[in-house]
């Protein structure tokens, strides 16, 4: 047993080890690193979901305030979807957004990025160019493309060539349908460099014993590529199935104005968040679009990853 | 180490700064007829569809930009006439008058300043909030840290939607719309993609070094900034430039909160809306070209960067 000093005694207490006080230097060390990162996560993620959440119960008046109104705001989406044809666009519009991007956009990146690193010639030049968009503005993009496919655009000079008119796609009907070229066209770039990074990765001795047993180029991308990227493509299948959210400056950048025929429930949000009348219906349809597509999301999560055994390489 | 010879005549220097063609035509042979050789006559077929559907995107990428600066040097009444024809009538003018144009009250070059001033800030905020958390997650052992790394994880699988009425009432009641520090704080999360990434770079730094700092007496402060934030300086540029190029584009947080300090994303939006009234595209486009231009630089001197950072780690779901 070691000694105690007379300081001990009198005090009662131990005097702290070497490694006591390095502990303690080190907690405190922690405490300080991740007092900040931690406190803006709370303040800006946890405590502004649940007040999303408690905001759906809640109905502003201008002369009472914030006022509890139960289940009141829930039951007035369900009317409007059921009553009016321009929530069901928007809500149709949506959901086509989220197809687009897992079915569309996510297989043209999954291809392009496959043959980039297939080195199809000029690979280095195209990689660099097909990841602009997605470092550009977006307002600049859709200033670009409009002016593109306008009728006194490159377009319209094609079609002039051909001795024909130009369609309106900037006009109903053609404006949904140019929304998602667009969101396509500008949207092919964003997981490139990440794909591409992944599908490097495959050991390239299994691709050449591939090779040698006589295994094509789409026989390696979809019998060896493919299963050996699975859990990298599973997130970004997942993510583009949250385009439902995120397609929000698109239309509204491309069209000039809010459209019936281009609205997305992000774009609908966006554009009530700051008013007093509308955010609580905003926030509302928010959660109710989380209620219905954060389950499918997760179990089609759940239900790819089973597909294939992740391969450490 | 081998001296360069004094004195060459000017005849000599001016050869070798003659543009190598043989050089251009190897660099061709390389990457355009190479790769179809190597490929195999079956292969070569698929890879010049491929290369077709590639030239087309690419051009469709690359047109509206140089449409784009092309007509951002026309005369607004020639640009009215001839959209596509090629005319540089009207100079710098519209570059000189795009910086000096004003939309509700604020100039193109105050929109370009705030916009650096703003997105500067919101990139150092950022690089700070997760390098911190990052690394202390990843090089600490502490109760909790398993909490952390996992929630991270769910807040980036379960998508909530329509946070942004709770937020904008949040920084109401804050007294933060309209101050920039609002801004920045909200760009400063530590958590989300940087920091899976900064995390997984931070995990693969040896503490051998931080050991042998230990050793000599260093705090686990001096340690993290003299030793670990240099040894993560890719990373740390890579999360930089792509930071400064994602919040040099954003348009809802200054819409939102920064409405007396509108940043070029928000402004070119306003300009092109005025353009209904008033009508002057040249201008528009000269505007669209000046926001452009630090991307694009940023874009090409970190491309290697980037492109190394990114590419070689890949992400794992």
């Amino acid at each position: 047993m070691t000694e105690q000093t007379a300081a001990e005694k009198i005090s009662g207490r131990k005097k702290p080890t070497a490694f006591q006080k390095k502990r303690f230097r080190t907690n405190i060390f922690v405490i300080c690193m991740l007092a900040y990162p931690v406190l803006q996560f709370l303040v800006m993620w946890a405590f502004v979901n649940i007040d999303s959440v408690l905001m759906t119960f809640q109905k502003y008046d201008t002369f009472k305030g914030w006022q509890w109104v139960g289940f009141d705001n829930y039951a007035n989406w369900f009317e409007k979807f059921r009553l009016e044809p321009a929530y069901n666009m928007m809500l149709v519009n949506s959901v086509l957004h989220s197809v687009v991007g897992m079915f569309i956009i996510f297989p043209i990146c999954l291809l392009t990025s496959y043959f980039l690193c297939r080195k199809v010639p000029l690979s280095g030049f195209f990689r660099i160019v097909f990841y602009l968009p997605s470092i550009i503005p977006l307002v600049i993009l859709a200033l670009g493309f409009t002016n593109m496919i306008k009728i006194d655009g490159l377009l319209g000079k094609i079609y002039e060539g051909f001795h024909a008119e130009a369609p309106s796609l900037l006009l109903p009907p053609k404006v949904r349908w140019t929304v998602y070229l667009f969101t396509i066209w500008a949207g092919i770039g964003g997981n490139l460099l990440l794909l591409s990074g992944t599908i490097k990765r495959v050991p390239t001795e299994v691709l050449e014993s591939a090779h040698l047993d006589g295994v094509g180029t789409f026989g390696e991308l979809f019998r060896i590529v493919i299963p050996m990227i699975w859990p990298t493509m599973v997130t970004m299948f997942v993510m583009s199935m949250m385009g439902i959210f995120s397609v929000v400056f698109q239309p509204l950048f491309l069209t000039d104005k809010l459209m019936n025929e281009t609205m997305t429930i992000g774009l609908w949000i966006f554009n009530k968040a700051s008013d007093n009348a509308g955010n609580v219906q905003a926030a509302t349809l928010g959660i109710l679009t989380t209620i219905f597509v954060a389950p499918v999301i997760l179990l089609t999560r759940w239900g790819l990853d089973k597909l294939f055994v992740e391969v450490d390489y | 180490m081998e001296k360069k010879p004094e004195n060459t005549s000017g005849s000599e220097q001016a050869a070798a700064k003659k543009f190598d063609w043989a050089h251009v035509k190897t660099w061709l042979f390389e990457h355009c007829v190479m790769p179809f050789r190597r490929a195999g006559w079956k292969k070569s077929v698929l890879f010049s569809i491929v290369f077709v559907f590639f030239a087309f995107y690419a051009f469709t990428i690359l047109y509206p930009f140089f449409w784009m600066v092309l007509n951002s040097f026309k005369d607004p009444v020639v640009f009215g006439l001839d959209k596509l024809g090629l005319n540089f009538d009207a100079g710098f003018s519209n570059y000189v008058n795009a910086f000096q144009y004003k939309v509700k009250g604020t100039s193109v070059a105050m929109m370009y300043l705030n916009s650096f001033l703003v997105v500067g800030g919101g990139v150092l905020a950022t690089l700070i909030s997760c390098s911190l958390a990052s690394y202390t997650v990843a090089k600490y052992k502490f109760r909790g840290r398993g909490i952390i790394y996992n929630v991270v994880i769910v807040a980036m699988l379960v998508p909530i939607v329509g946070t942004l009425p709770a937020q904008y009432r949040l920084m109401q009641n804050l007294h933060l719309i309209d101050n920039i520090v609002g801004v920045w704080f909200l760009y400063s999360g530590g958590f989300g993609f940087n920091f899976l990434f900064l995390y997984a770079y931070f995990k693969g730094i040896s503490w051998t070094y931080a050991e042998a700092a230990q050793l000599d007496g260093a705090s686990d402060f001096r340690i993290f900034i003299q030793i670990m934030i240099p040894m993560a300086k890719p990373a740390l540029t890579a999360i930089g430039v792509l930071t400064f190029m994602g919040l040099w584009g954003d348009y809802q947080t200054p819409y939102f909160y920064l409405n007396s300090m509108p940043t070029i994303a928000l402004g070119l939006k306003d300009i092109s809306d005025q353009m209904a009234y008033e009508p002057n595209y040249p201008l528009l486009l000269a505007t669209a070209v000046v926001a452009t231009v630090p991307i694009i630089l940023l874009f090409c001197v970190f491309q290697k960067t980037i492109m190394n950072n990114l590419t070689m780690g890949g992400l794992k779901g």
